[in-house]
């Protein structure tokens, strides 16, 4: 299966918060725009068509949405990586965390993180918080050149 | 008191009146036995007397009592009785003589064999003079002389005179002169004549015969020669004429040639002799007369004063006593105790005693009074002018300069002795030779408990034990040798009260021809200090191990929360996720109690994530740096209350909010703080149709005191200890709702800023909650354990 161009990339290692994250989208008809890895690592291979991901159609999301802790490769690490790379220095990036710890928040910004949500614990809250940032980034934010647009 | 020529002629005399009696007596024995050879010892010759010869004995006798000290006192009126009774007799006998009348006492006992005896024997007239001038010189032998005269020189002469010429006349045998006194007669009155002389050999002519003055010298060298020269020459020339070899003519002219000759020549020898003895004695004279002189300039320069006084009494004084004593000429006589202040009237007295038996007093210190009442210290000694008198010539010399440079010194001395003796530190000077202790001060007894007369004298090997006592030493000569000071910052030493560490520094004290004299030691005792700064350094280390290990169990403390942040809330929205999706997908298929049970699934997993939340906020605060700055609490506490009143259900609520003070804290948590109080106010209060919110203030010595008031529903005081502990909440969930961390936020915070939290309530009559904060410069930041 050759896996399609997505706009959307969710890196998250819970089961759970994929399927809760991806009802949340599902409730804006942005599910199917959503590419899940499973870990740092396998976001960083997606992104770089790399891996498993070598033979994808080339060009980046429109926004990558990175759990916090995760195996292998948190999303610190993968952000910093982004930022240091000349192709996906300008993708704009949301922190998707339990964490509301503040050296956390601080250092995702310091790293050029575009966006920073703590996911509530009610899910009307992390459904509208989603909400929000789905149609923001997804399909009001106009994204650099190189990343997918939405199918018209 | 006799001296010992005396005492010799005191055996002179005794021996002349003896061999003088001893001729009368063998005269009487003559006449009593009519042993002619006797009582005339040479044929042709006249005899003595019986009646003379009874009074050469009482002569004799008398001269004999007269001659001996211890005698004369008792016996001297036997010795007088016999000389009246001697001079009586031949005054009489002479009288009648004279008058040629017989007094034929000279026949008594013996008179036929006296005028029958072949020579004549009767008392003649120069016996008789003889005998009266002797007794009659004997009695006034003691009569006081006047001008070096005495009455019984001139009657020993007339006794002397009369004997000689006897002797003479039966020499050249011109018995006519002789006067019929028989040889031994005569001889017995020159014997008893020269023995009254010397008898009291310190007056009359006998005085000047022993005087050592040129008189003297002369009489002795010139008399004999005078007396016997004419004498033998006579004689010679007499024998000569009889024997024929000359004619008158010659004879005479040879014997007055040798006479003229021989006093010529011993006239010049003396006379050359008193003559080198005059210039000795002038030359004498002239020496004493300088020293005297010069005596007299040293009295006039008043250099020191010179007083002379008769007893006590001060008659006369040099200027210079005046100029000390402010006393003038006119003041005198001067009464010494009235010049000397009363506690020196003992010593003086004692001087005087010294005066009285010695005839000197050796000089002595003592104080006056001058003129004006003011005293002075001064030296004074003295000596009395004569033996046995009562003039005293003293000397007084003002010490008052000596004693006030004294008095600068002690001055001094007592000075520097305080400064060593009150120095906190042990001040110790030894010897440089042997390194004996020489002094010690106050704190040094105390330090070794060795009072300083016992360490006087000695050296360090008779208190310390011997290796202690051999650093010591070394270290000694170690500094006397480089004559630089020595620092031993930490010095052990065994004293009695037990090992104390000093801190010394020893010094070399050098004489002036830079050798060294002694060594001066400075010890401060630094055992209290080294154990302060040995606990000092326990205590530090204790502290950063502490510190180590707080840092640890924070760093442990941290990742907790940061995996319960992350962790503990992933559960739980998955919890109310998935029991949200459940109601939406498939509620429709549960009947109501289902319903109802997916509802208090997803608030239960809400309500943990508020605990969660809560827990993590009131942790991080607890670890959260205060950033400490001038707050203004009324302002503050305004802007709580908008923020509340905006968030709140509308209701009636009163605010009273009085004028607040500024306090120090930060900002940032005190705003927790009153978020918190206010909250509770309003939540407790909820219930009464109006709510009364109240914060006021008060200031004490030390503290700013917030008070937070409500009307609500207050508590039970029993419980206010659980009050502020962590999840503790006196209320039910379903009466009011929390999570039982706002108060145990507001006494963290609190504590932190060095405050104090209390809270005065009743069951339905409101709640009060105090928050007491130090004034700024009393603030302390008290450090916690998360």
């Amino acid at each position: 299966m050759i896996p399609d161009l997505k706009r959307i990339l969710l890196a998250e290692d819970s089961a759970r918060d994929v399927e809760l994250t991806l009802e949340a989208l599902a409730e804006h008809r942005l599910a199917n725009e959503v590419v899940v890895t499973r870990d740092g690592a396998e976001a960083w291979d997606y992104l770089n068509c790399s891996g498993k991901y070598a033979s994808r159609p080339a060009g980046n999301p429109a926004v990558v949405l990175l759990d916090l802790k995760m195996p292998k490769m948190d999303g610190l690490e993968v952000l910093r990586a982004m930022r240091a790379s000349e192709a996906l220095r300008s993708v704009p990036v949301v922190m998707l965390t339990s964490s509301r710890e503040e050296r956390d928040v601080v250092e995702s910004y310091e790293l050029g993180v575009n966006a920073y949500v703590v996911k509530p614990v009610a899910f009307d809250d992390f459904v509208a918080a989603v909400r929000n940032l789905g149609l923001f980034w997804a399909v009001l934010n106009q994204p650099p050149p190189g990343s997918v647009r939405r199918a018209a | 008191m006799a001296s010992p020529p005396h005492r010799g002629l005191k055996q002179v005399v005794r021996a002349a009146s003896a061999v003088a009696s001893a001729i009368a007596i063998t005269d009487l024995v003559g006449w009593m036995t009519g042993v002619g050879a006797l009582t005339n010892l040479l044929p042709g010759y006249p005899a003595m007397n019986p009646l003379t010869a009874l009074c050469v004995v009482l002569l004799g006798a008398s001269l004999g009592i007269l001659a001996e000290e211890g005698l004369r006192l008792r016996l001297r009126w036997l010795a007088q009785a016999c000389a009246v009774a001697a001079a009586g007799v031949g005054a009489l006998k002479f009288a009648a003589l004279l008058l040629k009348t017989d007094l034929p006492w000279d026949l008594w006992v013996f008179g036929s064999r006296v005028l029958n005896a072949p020579f004549p024997a009767r008392m003649g007239l120069h016996a008789a003079l003889a005998v009266a001038v002797v007794g009659t010189a004997l009695l006034v032998l003691d009569a006081p002389s006047r001008r070096g005269f005495r009455m019984a020189d001139p009657l020993l002469f007339v006794g002397l005179g009369a004997s000689l010429t006897a002797l003479i006349g039966h020499f050249y045998s011109a018995s006519p002169i002789a006067g019929g006194m028989s040889i031994q007669t005569a001889i017995a009155v020159l014997l008893l004549c020269a023995a009254a002389s010397l008898a009291r050999p310190d007056r009359g002519l006998c005085g000047l015969l022993l005087s050592p003055s040129p008189g003297g010298v002369m009489a002795r060298r010139v008399l004999p020669v005078a007396a016997l020269l004419p004498l033998v020459l006579g004689w010679l020339r007499l024998a000569g004429q009889r024997a024929g070899l000359y004619g008158l003519e010659i004879g005479t002219a040879m014997l007055v040639l040798a006479i003229v000759a021989v006093l010529v020549g011993l006239v010049w020898v003396t006379a050359r002799r008193l003559d080198a003895a005059d210039r000795e004695r002038e030359g004498a004279e002239k020496a004493l007369r300088q020293s005297l002189e010069r005596q007299g300039r040293m009295l006039d320069a008043n250099l020191i004063g010179m007083l002379t006084a008769r007893g006590t009494r001060i008659v006369d004084a040099n200027p210079a006593f005046f100029a000390m004593t402010g006393y003038t000429q006119e003041d005198l006589p001067l009464l010494s105790e009235d010049i000397t202040p009363p506690e020196w009237h003992e010593r003086t007295r004692r001087a005087i005693q010294d005066l009285a038996e010695r005839g000197v007093a050796m000089p002595f210190e003592k104080e006056y009074v001058r003129k004006d009442g003011t005293r002075f210290p001064a030296l004074v000694g003295a000596a009395l002018a004569q033996e046995g008198s009562d003039d005293v010539l003293a000397f007084v010399v003002d010490l008052s300069a000596k004693r006030s440079v004294e008095l600068e010194v002690e001055r001094l001395r007592l000075f520097l002795d305080s400064i060593i003796e009150n120095l906190p530190h042990m001040v110790f000077v030894k010897d440089a030779r042997d390194l004996r202790f020489v002094r010690l001060n106050r704190a040094g007894e105390e330090l070794l408990g060795i009072p300083r007369e016992t360490l006087i004298g000695r050296n360090d090997f008779d208190f310390f034990p011997k290796d202690e006592a051999e650093f010591f030493t070394s270290k000694d000569r170690a500094v006397l040798s480089g004559k630089a000071l020595l620092d031993i910052p930490e010095e052990p030493i065994q004293t009695s009260n037990g090992v104390r560490i000093l801190h010394t520094k020893k010094v070399p004290i050098l004489n002036q021809d830079g050798s060294p004299g002694y060594l001066l030691g400075i010890s401060e005792d630094i055992t209290d200090r080294k154990r302060i700064e040995r606990e000092m350094a326990e205590l530090h280390e204790g502290i950063r191990r502490r510190g180590v290990e707080l840092e640890a169990a924070n760093h442990e403390l941290e990742a907790f929360s940061y995996s319960v942040s992350h962790d503990l809330r992933a559960p739980l929205r998955h919890i109310d996720g998935f029991s949200d999706l459940l109601t939406r997908q498939s509620g429709h298929l549960l009947d109501d109690k289902g319903r109802r049970y997916l509802d208090a699934i997803s608030e239960s997993a809400k309500s943990m994530g508020r605990l969660i939340d809560d827990l993590l906020a009131f942790s991080r605060m607890s670890r959260s740096q205060i950033h400490s700055g001038p707050v203004n609490l009324a302002s503050l506490v305004a802007e709580v209350q908008k923020e509340l009143v905006l968030r709140a259900t509308p209701r009636d609520v009163e605010w009273k909010l009085e004028s607040l003070p500024a306090v120090h804290g930060d900002r940032g948590m005190l705003k927790l703080v009153f978020t918190n109080l206010l909250a509770n106010a309003l939540k407790y209060s909820s219930r009464r149709e109006k709510s009364v919110i109240e914060v006021s203030s008060a200031r004490t010595e030390r503290e700013i005191v917030v008070c937070v008031r409500d009307n609500g529903v207050g508590f039970d005081m029993k419980y206010q200890h659980k009050l502020f502990g962590v999840f503790q909440r006196l209320h039910r969930d379903d009466e009011f709702e929390g999570t039982g961390i706002g108060l145990a936020t507001v006494r963290r915070i609190v504590n932190r800023h060095g405050g104090r939290t209390w809270a005065e309530a009743a069951i339905d009559q409101g709640a009060a909650f105090y928050v007491a904060l130090p004034h700024a410069d009393g603030l302390i930041e008290t450090k916690e354990a998360a």
